[in-house]
């Protein structure tokens, strides 16, 4: 906590100089005119300066201007639905400045203006690497039990499911460690190495997204191999306003009522923003009333899954400043979830325990997820250039409670809490961007994180640990002619763990036989690199390549080094091994776009090589201990898997085809294939997503006047198929289709969006099949039946007339 | 480079890797099987006495060859719940290592005469060299110490030899006596309707037909002494036993389970099937 003062205090210092080396100068005017390609004024384009914040909309004749501005460099974002982002570099010198600025039609994913949430300032189109961008109105739109399947549609993203009330992200057959999720420039740490353990994510209050489909471990350094999904600033507010919003949230399926609202305003560049979310839900249903599993049938009485039930309470408070030299948001917030399991999913199944005990109750086991985080953002003018900082703490408090379950050993206060595993983290990151000219960008970074991890209850999985890692980075892009954007950076990164030898009684039938070391003590040093080299390239006006080849890597997590004992998450004994190397992944990946009239096409091939990919191996050995010469078995149904490393390839592509045929319909079509390989065995790799393909038909209506706007309906098909390709000890996964139906609108009262309802029919054809990616896979359980979503929300918008 | 596939792209990327297989480990992911023919020697009727042996006679198979076998017995007391138990139950296991793709061996452990008595449970675990790991294989049997209660009962008379015969809506009227001299902790009496392929029907929506705990204190009329539990004294209405109605040309099929444990936690369970036209 010291060190996080010692930044904060400099922080202040810094601000404190740069209020009082700005205040003096004259401010300055940026303003502009958006046209399209026929050099025809557009009107409502959104424009905001990356650095300050300060957004603005084009007039009936495509003017903006955006006031109050100090001298420095700037990217000015520019955005309208239909037409593609641009980003543009600003050198206000000592002069008002005035920008003419085309944006071209465009018909890709982006249906409403998201807010950029790249470090590097970078848009979509200038990253060398495949992002995809989701906005509010996608989220709402979309919704599902959690963030991760809302999402899970979009091309080379799927979930890790236990249940419904719990996901975490997969991209390109990535997942757990693999995958880095930021909020607002802070990684996420909650035991990400835990199949079990989901996103600490309130999906309501989420408003921007970015999707790094590829590596970003030379921004984000470890864990970021697979993909980084980064939640974004939330919209800020124009001067004067202050806006409240409410959502009632129904499901079907497992009766799920929530409400999640929001106060948010801007007085005088002091910004505010506070959300409080609540759900409840009941068992889920499944459209069968039995499943089979091992050889035997068991009964699902109603359909429905005994203990799946979940509570959820979110909070959230964000304040803020703006003013001419940048910007400080400081965030807190909190995550609460309490949800049951299967109780199948914990020791043997048998009939007993599967009667029902109560829709909505919550028995044993279930898991209590706490996740506190405060983050504090803040973007400085230093000279002509900007620093960026990000500086965040968590306390992520998982408590894993099951029915004493020790064979054998006795408990003293005959507890239900088998595992709570208290996770503390620190994270500073510093970027400065060195003001370079119009075709030259770069920028210098660095970040700290420090973690600490303390495990109770009465199993043994992993033992208490910290580690330290600090990393820095450089990043250039440079654009040799108006068309081309290069990108080339490195990274190098110091890491330190240290985890505690354990210690643990062993008792045989009630009988105390000896402490017995489960695991001993690990301290490792790690140095490791990182570089990527990518360009876009508009080829022509159409065809738009981007390549990107990178080095990465990732750390062993503390779990995979140390790890002896029971995952009930997996239903496998781990054992970690202590001399794991850093994951190495040498990744290749390219996207072309083709764009015609109302037709575009996407495709996306990738390839990546780990020269030691870590994963399970099943060793057919039984858990055991050797005491005084003597062999016991150590209470476990599973073999041993041993944490272990091996090369492997990766390799898939997706396609997508987007064509608006007129009249607000379109056609869309999505492709997506991943293919892993480990190469020593040959086998495929663990749980890696079947190939799927959606088939979209939507319609949005243009309507500008009236009381009912923004009509839209969408029917989607998915063709999931079977996945055949398993590793030993993996079910294979019979493919399956499905029918999502979605529609809504909204209300209009004065020119002002008051209402917004929208309707989702998700298994809409009520179809039984199971999911292979799913936690619950291993018992045979079916995936939830039909559910109809339901959500009502309702605005109130005060304006205050500017002072200019 | 056995199926070591690499898509070009467009010629864009290099071969990243070409690596020959290091260790030679077969593609196998096929489990191995325990054998439906494994079984308890030594258990008749269900039922062992503590003090003898019990033998279990495994037979397991794989494609290319077996690794392990690992047997657990322990105790079911109360589901899987693994309860506060007065006196200790018996718990055992063992690993054995195999070899070859067959076994089929018979492996035996003493039950000391002190064991609790109660319903206890065998599973069995197997896995390959390859490190595919089988289904698992679950044996039951009640252990008798001589000091369990002892459940007699006299009417319906085929009680747990055969199928009874019922008519819809008729009222299952046991008699008979449930004895403990260590005193009796309770009794549990349980009717559930058996599915397709289930020993429990999911019609049911998870509500056994009848679920009944009587215990002294609860229930003094339905005992004698504090020893001796009467079945014929179940006669207030509510916990009578009444079996539903069941369409014309129909039937179901019923489990009865009468659960007695005594006071120093020794457990002895007694089923029948019930058939209802």
């Amino acid at each position: 906590m010291t060190f996080k003062f010692s930044i904060h205090l400099k922080c202040i210092l810094i601000l404190c100089l740069f209020i009082t080396s700005v205040i003096n100068a004259q401010p300055l005017v940026l303003s502009g005119r958006v046209l399209d390609e026929n050099k025809q004024p557009l009107q409502s384009a959104t424009v905001y300066l990356h650095e300050t914040l300060q957004a603005g909309l084009t007039d009936s004749l495509g003017f903006f201007s955006l006031k109050g501005l100090s001298p420095g460099v700037y990217h000015l974002h520019v955005q309208l639905i239909g037409y593609e982002k641009i980003s543009k570099w600003v050198n206000l010198k000592t002069d008002d400045v005035f920008i003419e600025t085309e944006l071209k039609e465009s018909i890709g994913q982006l249906q409403e203006v998201v807010i950029e949430a790249d470090r590097n300032k970078f848009s979509e189109k200038e990253s060398s690497q495949p992002i995809i961008q989701v906005g509010k109105e996608y989220i709402r739109r979309n919704n599902g039990n959690t963030l991760m399947e809302t999402l899970d549609r979009l091309p080379g993203v799927s979930s890790i499911n236990t249940g419904v009330g719990v996901s975490k992200p997969v991209i390109r057959g990535l997942s757990f460690q693999r995958v880095l999720v930021a909020d607002q420039g802070i990684k996420q740490e909650g035991q990400q190495w835990g199949a079990d353990h989901g996103l600490e994510i309130d999906q309501y209050g989420v408003e921007n997204i970015e999707i790094i489909k590829g590596p970003g471990s030379l921004l984000y350094g470890s864990d970021a191999i697979g993909g980084v999904i980064s939640l974004g600033k939330p919209n800020i507010l124009q001067e004067g306003t202050h806006l409240s919003e409410s959502r009632l949230i129904y499901k079907t399926n497992n009766h799920t009522y929530g409400i999640t609202s929001t106060a948010k305003g801007n007085k005088k560049g002091f910004v505010y923003q506070a959300r409080v979310t609540g759900l409840s839900y009941g068992d889920y249903r499944v459209p069968s009333d039995t499943f089979y599993y091992q050889d035997t049938y068991f009964p699902l009485f109603g359909g429905r899954l005994k203990n799946t039930a979940g509570r959820e309470v979110h909070s959230n408070l964000m304040l803020g400043v703006h003013r001419k030299w940048g910007y400080t948001h400081l965030t807190i917030s909190n995550y609460h979830q309490k949800v049951g399991l299967f109780t199948g999913a914990i020791g043997r199944v048998t009939t007993d325990r599967l009667f029902q005990d109560g829709r909505r109750n919550i028995g044993l086991p279930f898991q209590q997820i706490n996740h506190f985080k405060v983050i504090s953002n803040t973007t400085l003018q230093l000279g002509k250039g900007w620093l960026e900082s990000d500086l965040g703490y968590q306390h992520n408090d998982r408590q894993e409670r099951s029915v004493p379950h020790t064979h054998g050993q006795p408990l003293p206060d005959n507890s239900t809490l088998a595992l709570r595993l208290q996770l503390q983290s620190i994270s500073a990151g510093l970027r400065y961007f060195v003001p370079k000219g119009h075709r030259h960008t770069l920028v210098f970074g660095a970040q700290l994180s420090q973690q600490n991890n303390r495990p109770s209850g009465f199993e043994f999985l992993l033992p208490s640990f910290s580690s330290t890692q600090l990393g820095i980075f450089m990043l250039h892009k440079y654009k040799p002619i108006d068309h081309l954007t290069i990108h080339i950076g490195a990274r190098i990164e110091t890491a330190r763990q240290i985890a505690d030898r354990s210690i643990f009684p062993f008792y045989r039938r009630f009988v105390f036989i000896d402490s017995v070391e489960r695991n001993s003590r690990v301290a490792r040093r790690y140095l490791n690199y990182a570089a990527a080299f990518g360009l876009s390239w508009d080829l022509t006006r159409r065809l738009h390549l981007k390549l990107n080849a990178a080095k990465s890597y990732r750390l062993p997590v503390v779990p995979e080094l140390t790890a002896n004992g029971m995952h009930h998450a997996t239903f496998r004994f781990e054992k970690g091994n202590p001399n794991l190397e850093p994951e190495q992944g040498y990744q290749f990946d390219a996207e072309f776009k083709y764009q015609i009239g109302g037709l575009s096409m996407q495709y996306s091939p990738f390839l990546y090589y780990f020269s030691n990919y870590l994963f399970q191996r099943p060793t057919g050995l039984f858990p055991r201990v050797e005491i005084d010469g003597a062999l016991y078995a150590l209470p476990s149904t599973s073999q041993v898997f041993e944490h272990t490393q091996t090369k492997a390839q990766i390799t898939g592509q997706e396609v997508q085809v987007e064509w608006a045929i007129g009249s607000g319909w379109k056609i869309s079509q999505n492709m997506e294939w991943v293919w892993g390989e480990n190469l020593s065995t040959g086998l495929p790799l663990p749980y890696m997503p079947p190939a799927s393909y959606f088939s979209g038909l939507s319609w949005q209506s243009g309507k500008q006047r009236g009381k009912i706007r923004k009509l839209y309906f969408e029917a989607n098909m998915g063709i999931i198929s079977a996945q055949k390709r398993v590793e030993r000890n993996e079910w294979s996964t019979p493919g399956y289709q499905m029918l999502h139906l979605s529609g809504g609108f909204s209300l209009y009262h004065k020119q002002e969006e008051i209402v917004q309802v929208s309707l989702q029919c998700r298994n809409a054809t009520n179809t039984l099949y199971f999911n292979h990616l799913s936690r619950y896979r291993i018992l045979n359980l079916p995936e939830p039946g039909v559910n109809f979503i339901v959500q009502l929300s309702w605005k109130l918008e005060k304006k205050h007339k500017a002072k200019s | 480079m056995k199926n070591f596939r690499i898509i070009i792209l467009l010629g864009l990327f290099a071969l990243a890797s070409c690596n020959k297989d290091e260790d030679a480990a077969p593609q196998d992911t096929t489990r191995p099987v325990i054998n439906s023919s494994t079984h308890l020697h030594g258990v008749i009727g269900g039922k062992i006495n503590a003090g003898n042996k019990l033998e279990i006679h495994y037979k397991v198979s794989d494609n290319l060859g077996l690794k392990e076998l690992k047997i657990d017995v322990h105790n079911n007391f109360d589901g899987h719940s693994h309860g506060r138990l007065a006196g200790t139950p018996y718990e055992w296991d063992t690993i054995i290592r195999l070899s070859g793709t067959l076994r089929e061996d018979e492996i035996e452990t003493w039950i000391p005469s002190t064991a609790l008595a109660g319903p206890y449970h065998v599973g069995l675990f197997v896995t390959d060299a390859a490190g595919n790991q089988g289904n698992s294989f679950y044996l039951d049997f009640n252990l008798s110490n001589g000091s369990e209660p002892v459940i007699n009962i006299t009417a319906p008379a085929n009680f747990g030899l055969g199928e009874i015969d019922m008519k819809p809506l008729d009222t299952l009227r046991l008699a008979g006596t449930a004895t403990d001299p260590d005193q009796i902790e309770k009794v549990k009496i349980e009717v559930e309707e058996e599915g397709e392929h289930m020993r429990i029907s999911s019609a049911t929506d998870g509500e056994p037909l009848y679920k009944r705990e009587f215990k002294i204190s609860t229930h003094p009329s339905l005992f004698t002494d504090a020893n001796t539990f009467q079945f014929a004294n179940i006669i207030n209405p509510g916990d009578l036993i009444k079996l539903p109605s069941v369409a014309p040309g129909t039937s179901k099929h019923f489990h009865v389970k009468i659960i007695v444990s005594d006071k120093l936690g020794n457990v002895r369970m007694r089923e029948g099937e019930l058939h209802v036209e």
